[in-house]
């Protein structure tokens, strides 16, 4: 189904009057883009949906068990399901963190997981963001507008309705909050995604904070207002990355963040949506193992497969890698954002011969995976012509007192018709993503 | 068993004044198999205004944690109490598996594999292969002041060859690694004034051994560990941030002395 | 909600500040432009100096451009504009969604009819856009006292404005008159500080409207006193 729900020339201009935008450093400068908007839907059938939701639960609820597992008694460790080393001399595993249970036992509450659906109709994981996905913004607005341009398509189409996000967001944030408000931690005016913090403020009623904005005494959080008055915080969805959370304990030039807040969060007295330390279960080397968590915590066979991937670390893999490197996709396990990510069949011979080194002196930097040919997705240029680019999809997962997955989620595309990556930072565009509600 | 009594104060003094200070101090001793403390007490100045209060870091350190909203030229904190040295094996922390990875401060580069592969222990134990590298470092550092500073890294300080005790304690880390074996670095008291000091505690045998690397040796009975971490980026017994332009001149005085 | 940070207040005053001053400038530029019809532009210069803004551009054609449309001119409506949706971008979950569009509206007309031949009829959505604005913020914020501290930056503006651009004696009065009323009324408990001399000086000035046009910049001085919104902005570590 191809229905366009307008011309996108319509939606883009109404997203430019809502200010939907996102922030870009570009030599330096910050510049404010709008996110282009393409009209054509991309459409998730009931049945797929269903087995796509049920495979997401099951994930993230792995996710968030392993996470509790490698914060207190690492038995997935002593039982040889995941190396030590995975867990220890990853960037994202905190030390300052260990021991530590969050509120309600919940780390990941606001989960972005990447899928991509290859040409045989097969959804593949591409990775795990536990840390602060972002995105949920644009479709949830961009279907507003929809809705309002093309009533006469929804009527016709039987779509789920995804406005529910706000709600869910509000939930989840409750359901953990520790008595007081809760309030959305932005680092400002010039992040890439501030539109979506102010946009999620407004939308959930939670106060948009900045860092000096809020304090710590006898491990409470606190909110100051206008007349030094203090109001307690019980959770705060924040969006700026674990290292600049808290100047006495991570980055000690962190100008973002509050001083203490780490031990208002350990002492239990507020939740840190998503849980400081959740960088161990979404790095690019973990990922490997998330189909062995599923088994180990839940007993289950993963409903959703990873991309073939392999771990130059283990020997046989290693070998398999090297010899196959011009086929493959190498990434470096500390970078995000769809940088560090380089196809074997771009490179020149020399080219490949300093990969296979790397790799070799740096085994457990990268993974390998084989590339897969996802299916493209038709995108309508400004001349009105229809032309296929690579999509993907981010599927958001709330987890509260339940483990929900958002019946939408963000397709991203890329810029260009040949090329793979599609993060927003680096061009391309999205679309709305609807689930039907009936075959 | 010895009984020891202990001080430790700081002063820093402003030349303008600052408000919005919020500190962690980590110099409130915790009682462990090697040390029991008794009666820890302390102050804090400014104390009007101020909130104080008490936290725990998840190596196990305890947090003298504050906040002081107004302006203030000089801020100075004592600690003083009183310590058994009953030297039973301490096993805090244990397993911690994490004392065997490398750390940003004991992070080996080229300098430190070379050393470590032209010096490779041949004991048994881990404690044993321990102190051989102890001695290996012990005899090509020079002990100097003011060539290197808190946040110099290990491997710059074996380049340089010389450094005070945080920098033998974050080299013998980085070596010990190397050899799988598993430590952390303890920032404490042991002089009868002066300085803080910096040493190591070393895992064998599931407890822990306290080596002064500095020093060439075990730690003594006058030792009073006040901290530890992975390395000292883990466990500054000071850190604070604050709103002003002028940064602190900071007096330290420590006593440890029998009684 | 009811939560002002103290951040929150210095956009808020400035967002009311802004805005009012792109209407009161748009509209005054509107009867110089109807006025050039007959007398020619090469008076922009006197318009310049009662509005006392530096005389910066090459000739009347520049003016028009520039000093209309020009984000790189600090003077032009457009770059006060900009400012006022700088403020209001900050403050989306106060002023909420609707009002802020308004003024994102306001700002593409600008970027769009940059060049035109008949500025005043293209330039009028600009104005209907921020009389949306002021409906919006009225009808969808749900924090008296942020609306509040908007309307002081408005009614603050509005008074320094008609000082300066040499309005109507009447309407300076009833400007001033409203301005004191507001403080008076809603702004002691809102997190301004109100500067008491500045205050009563207004005051003072109300009791002998006869010689308000005399006192002119005294009271530019007081109405820019008024109101302190200051926070700390240094940090060091």
């Amino acid at each position: 189904m191809n229905t366009p729900v307008a011309n996108s020339k319509e939606i883009n201009e109404l997203l430019a009057r809502y200010g939907v935008k996102f922030g870009i450093y570009k030599n330096g400068n910050f510049h404010e883009q709008l996110f282009p908007f393409d009209a054509i839907p991309r459409v998730i059938s009931a049945s797929d949906f269903s087995e796509l939701e049920k495979g997401l639960i099951q994930r993230v609820d792995a996710l968030n068990m392993f996470l509790r597992d490698v914060y207190s008694d690492k038995k997935i460790i002593a039982d040889g399901v995941v190396p030590e080393d995975f867990v220890y001399s990853s960037t994202g595993f905190l030390q300052q963190c260990d021991g530590v249970l969050p509120p309600k036992g919940i780390y990941s509450h606001i989960s972005g997981i990447d899928l991509v659906q290859a040409k045989d109709g097969v959804w593949y994981i591409l990775e795990d963001n536990l840390r602060i996905p972002s995105g949920a913004s644009y479709p949830l607005i961009a279907r507003e507008l929809c809705r309002m341009t093309s009533p006469d398509v929804f009527r016709e189409a039987k779509v789920r309705d995804n406005r529910n996000y706000i709600a869910l967001l509000r939930e989840t944030m409750n359901y953990v909050n520790c008595g007081g408000i809760n309030v959305i931690l932005t680092p400002g005016r010039y992040n890439a995604a501030y539109f979506e913090h102010s946009y999620f403020a407004e939308k959930t009623g939670a106060a948009l904070v900045q860092n000096s904005d809020l304090f710590v005494e006898d491990n409470i959080l606190y909110l100051k207002d206008y007349q030094n008055g203090k109001t307690r915080v019980g959770a705060v969805y924040r969006r700026i990355s674990d290292e600049y959370l808290d100047p006495l304990t991570f980055l000690p030039e962190s100008l973002i963040g509050i001083p203490h807040i780490m031990d208002a969060y350990r002492a239990g007295n507020v939740a840190l949506i998503n849980a400081p330390g959740n960088g161990a279960a979404d790095d690019k080397g973990i990922y490997y193992f998330v189909p062995k968590m599923i088994e180990y915590y839940l007993g289950e066979k993963a409903i959703l497969k990873n991309a073939p991937t392999y771990l130059p670390f283990y020997e046989n893999d290693r070998k398999y890698v090297l010899d196959n490197l011009e086929k493959l996709v190498i990434k470096d396990v500390s970078e995000a954002g769809g940088y560090g990510v380089v196809f074997g069949s771009d490179m020149t011979k020399e080219q490949l011969a300093d990969w296979r080194k790397l790799i070799t002196e740096q085994s457990r930097r990268f993974i390998a995976q084989e590339v897969i040919d996802f299916i493209d997705l038709p995108i309508t240029d400004e001349q009105g012509n229809t032309t296929l680019h690579k999509a993907d999809l981010r599927a958001f997962v709330l987890s509260g007192e339940t483990t929900r997955v958002w019946c939408s989620g963000l397709t991203r595309f890329s810029r260009n018709v040949d090329s793979f990556v599609v993060n927003s930072s680096q061009g391309g565009g999205f679309k709305d993503t609807w689930v039907l509600s009936q075959e | 068993m010895k009984r020891l009594r202990f001080e430790y104060s700081a002063r820093l003094e402003f030349a303008e004044s600052v408000s919005e200070h919020c500190f962690t101090l980590r110099c409130l001793p915790v009682s462990d198999g090697r040390q029991l403390i008794r009666e820890p007490q302390y102050e804090i100045f400014p104390l009007e205004n101020s909130k104080i209060w008490l936290s725990r870091d998840s190596f196990g350190n305890t947090l003298l944690c504050g906040r002081i909203p107004d302006p203030h030229n000089i801020f100075s904190f004592h600690v003083s109490g009183k310590a058994e040295i009953i030297n039973t094996r301490d096993i805090s922390g244990f397993p911690a598996a994490i004392y065997g990875y490398s750390s940003p401060l004991a992070k080996p580069g080229d300098f430190i594999r070379k050393f470590y592969s032209e010096n490779t222990p041949t004991a048994e134990l881990p404690i044993d292969r321990a102190m051989e590298l102890c001695n290996a470092l012990y005899n090509s550092m020079k002990y100097e002041k003011g060539v290197t500073n808190v946040h110099t890294a290990a491997e710059d300080a074996l380049k340089l060859g010389a450094g005070v005790c945080q920098d033998y304690a974050h080299i013998f880390l980085a070596l010990c690694r190397l050899d799988g074996i598993r430590c952390r670095y303890v920032s404490g008291l042991a002089f009868e004034s002066g300085e803080t000091h910096a040493w190591t505690e070393v895992g064998s045998g599931s407890r822990w051994y306290g080596v002064d690397p500095a020093n060439n040796r075990f730690i003594g009975e006058n030792y009073i560990k006040l901290c530890h971490g992975r390395d000292y980026s883990d466990c500054p017994i000071e850190c604070g941030i604050y709103l002003g332009n002028s940064s602190g001149v900071q007096t330290v005085t420590s006593s440890v002395a029998e009684f | 909600m009811g939560t002002i940070t103290r951040i929150n207040i210095n956009n808020l005053f400035w967002l009311g500040r802004y805005t009012e001053r792109v209407f009161i400038t748009l509209n005054s530029f509107f009867r110089f432009s109807d006025k050039i019809i007959e007398q020619g532009g090469e008076f922009y210069g006197k318009y310049l100096e009662n509005i006392s803004v530096p005389n910066i551009y090459k000739n009347s054609d520049d003016f028009f451009d520039r000093y209309v449309f020009d984000e790189n001119d600090p003077n032009s409506i457009y770059s006060n504009l900009l400012r006022a949706l700088g403020n209001g971008i900050v403050l989306r979950e106060e002023i909420k969604t609707p009002s802020l569009s308004y003024l994102q509206m306001a700002a593409d007309r600008f970027k769009s009819c940059r060049g035109t031949d008949k500025i005043r009829y293209d330039l009028l959505p600009v104005r209907d856009a921020i009389y949306a604005f002021w409906g919006s913020v009225d009808s969808n914020m749900t924090d008296f006292d942020a609306l509040k501290i908007i309307h002081l930056g408005k009614s603050v503006e509005h008074v320094d404005m008609s000082l300066r651009l040499s309005l109507p004696e009447e309407e300076t009065f009833v400007g001033l008159q409203n301005l004191v009323k507001h403080v008076e009324r809603y702004i002691g408990q809102s997190g301004c500080i109100i500067n008491k001399v500045a205050l009563s000086a207004l005051k003072a000035a109300l009791a002998v409207p006869e010689k308000l046009d005399e006192n002119r910049s005294a009271l530019i001085t007081n109405v820019e006193e008024l109101i302190e919104v200051n926070f700390l902005e240094t940090v060091a570590v």
